[in-house]
């Protein structure tokens, strides 16, 4: 009697915890990449073309909450450049100019990075999650998650985000466009204590139609600082 | 020989009535080609020439490479050190102007919006020298004074980017070595080339300002404009020998070959006006061989005559096969006088034509005299008319001659 009630109540608990609530794990995932509200994060990309790289490229971000971001472009070739996000919007603007050039977060920052990888980084409020299934990648028990964009300004139409099952970090993702085709797809490499945060500290980006190209994202260093609005202001005027 | 010559003509005027018909149904066949065919070399020509003057100029000079494969950078297959090439061009005999030109793309914005453009850098001056301004619908186009920052914009382009003469814009693009590099301009006229899809792109600008842009100092090409079109491929021979030795290798290409859509336009043309041809033909053959079968007909007693008094079958085919012919040569000089008479007096008319497809302005009704077609239409008319005679020439060579005689 008990040997085919014990399936049944092992099946019965299974269900009632019918899979984690995705936003919760979603906004675990973003305090990955975001661990204040307000901070600054010198990220550094490499890019890897058959193996080859070629240069670094360093940028300086200044997040604010999750609809405020500025970039500025330190490499010497792309000084004076600078990207700015306020909600759906995105602007670049280059030096010697007076206006800025309206961009699209999918379009390339470098290499296969887009502008959205590094400047709109709150998944859990970009994109609608639905939880699929646990499955194991690696050995490692995780929880797959379906990503629905929400808004307007969300970089890819659709994710595959696998999470872990024990801490919610993510192992691996793979993004889609609006036809349904799979664009590139990432590894959440390294990940480290920074005044009490478990943050990322290393990711790489693969091209799925060009095998053989990736760019490695490095979160170099972290400094948790209050930003000021006219900082993430649309005009030309002083910023600092 | 000649009494044959005179029997023929003097047949011929026997019934003045109906060799009147005949001369005015050849006549007006002959005169209707020459008027189609020399209004449709007028088309042609002018065709011919805007084009050319539509800035594809009469001949285009590029590097070499710039056919055998694709660019990977801008201005990778441009022509480095193009003054010198230039300065041979310029000295070449006929030639009126050397144009260096760039041709790339690249990212517009007015503030709030991007667009996409086809940049055109141009030297102002040398461009007026060939005539190669576009129809400007506000502001004006470049001046002597005018800066390097000036553009000018396409009409469908500045509606996208809401922008008017006097506004400005900042244009973004990728130079030579990958780099993103960004200007702003001043627009100081918006075009029109007559093309939708050319206007809703198009914008000009210097070319200082787009070697700064793109950063590098070379160009995606020189056009050349000549005194004379026909002069084309004789200066082309000699420009390319001249540029025999040049480093980087040039390659020359003329305006048919930058222009497939000339070719495409005078092939259909052509065809059409080959099958009027064709059909006015056939119908001046019928009605020819109607009346000459008519003809024989009537003169079957004097053709029985002529039997009986021994003159040999051959030569009563002979006689009535060259009274065809020398109707055709009759009607082919009536011809010949009518069709450039009346296009003489139609030129001299000025009739206006509404505008061709692509322009604003109408043009007058010009019809050329074409040596080519006279002759040809000529030559046809007589043969033709000579070949129709013959079935009831043969007929009549082959009567009976008791009941020809007995014939009404």
């Amino acid at each position: 009697m008990l040997r085919i009630a014990f399936p049944i109540i092992l099946m019965a608990a299974a269900a009632s915890a019918a899979g984690p609530d995705p936003n919760a794990l979603l906004r675990e995932f973003d305090s990955l990449r975001n661990g204040w509200d307000s901070y600054v994060v010198r990220v550094s990309i490499r890019n890897y073309e058959e193996g080859k790289q070629n240069e670094e490229h360093l940028y300086e971000v200044y997040q604010k909450g999750a609809e405020k971001t500025y970039v500025e472009f330190l490499s010497p070739r792309e000084k004076g450049e600078s990207l700015l996000m306020l909600g759906d919007d995105m602007w670049i603007y280059l030096p010697d100019t007076s206006r800025p050039i309206r961009i699209t977060p999918l379009e390339r920052l470098t290499g296969n990075t887009s502008n959205g990888d590094v400047a709109r980084t709150h998944y859990a409020i970009d994109y609608d999650g639905v939880f699929v299934r646990t499955e194991a990648v690696d050995g490692v028990n995780c929880h797959l998650l379906d990503l629905t964009a929400r808004r307007k300004g969300s970089t890819y139409r659709s994710i595959h985000l696998w999470l872990r099952a024990s801490d919610a970090r993510p192992v691996k993702a793979d993004f889609f466009v609006a036809s349904g085709k799979q664009l590139k797809s990432a590894t959440y490499d390294r990940y480290q204590e920074v005044n009490g945060q478990t943050l990322l500290r290393r990711m790489t980006i693969y091209d799925n139609v060009r095998k053989g190209s990736r760019s490695v994202i490095e979160y170099l260093q972290f400094t948790q600082r209050s930003l000021p609005d006219r900082m993430f202001h649309q005009g030309r005027s002083e910023r600092f | 020989m000649k009494t044959f010559l005179s029997l023929a003509f003097r047949n011929i005027f026997r019934s003045r009535r109906r060799t009147l018909m005949m001369l005015l149904v050849v006549a007006g066949g002959v005169s209707a080609l020459l008027l189609a065919g020399g209004y449709f070399s007028y088309m042609f020509w002018g065709f011919r020439e805007t084009t050319i003057r539509n800035g594809v100029g009469h001949l285009q000079i590029f590097n070499a490479r710039a056919f055998d494969r694709d660019e990977t950078r801008v201005l990778e297959n441009g022509l480095a050190g193009y003054e010198s090439v230039r300065s041979i061009a310029r000295s070449t005999p006929h030639v009126t102007g050397v144009a260096p030109r760039i041709e790339f793309f690249g990212m517009v914005s007015n503030g709030q919006k991007s667009g996409t453009y086809m940049g055109t850098a141009v030297v102002p001056a040398e461009e007026r020298k060939m005539h190669f301004v576009p129809q400007v619908l506000a502001g004006r186009w470049f001046s002597p004074e005018g800066g390097e920052n000036e553009v000018i914009v396409g009409a469908g382009l500045a509606r996208s980017m809401n922008v008017k003469p006097g506004g400005g814009l900042t244009l973004l693009a990728v130079t030579a070595d990958g780099a993103l590099n960004g200007i702003d301009v001043d627009v100081v006229g918006v075009i029109t080339t007559h093309f939708k899809e050319l206007d809703d792109r198009l914008l000009q600008m210097t070319l200082p300002a787009a070697q700064r842009l793109l950063q590098t100092d070379r160009v995606t090409k020189l056009v050349v404009g000549l005194d004379n079109t026909d002069r084309t491929q004789a200066v082309r021979a000699v420009l390319a020998s001249r540029l025999a030795g040049s480093q980087p290798r040039v390659i020359l290409k003329d305006w048919q070959e930058l222009s497939p859509m000339y070719r495409q336009i005078v092939l259909m043309f052509g065809g059409i006006l080959t099958f009027m041809a064709i059909i006015i033909f056939f119908m001046v053959v019928m009605s020819s061989s109607n009346t000459m079968m008519m003809a024989m007909f009537e003169r079957t007693r004097e053709v029985g005559t002529m039997l009986a008094l021994g003159t040999p079958r051959a030569w009563v085919l002979a006689l009535f096969v060259l009274e065809g012919a020398l109707t055709g040569v009759l009607g082919a000089a009536a011809g010949l006088l009518a069709g450039n008479g009346i296009a003489a007096l139609l030129n001299r008319a000025q009739i206006q034509l509404p505008p061709p497809p692509g322009n604003s302005t109408g043009f007058p009704l010009r019809i050329f005299h074409v040596p080519e077609y006279m002759i040809l239409a000529s030559i046809l008319v007589v043969l033709t008319l000579a070949a129709a005679s013959i079935p009831p020439a043969w007929r009549a060579s082959r009567l009976k001659v008791v009941e020809a005689l007995a014939h009404i």
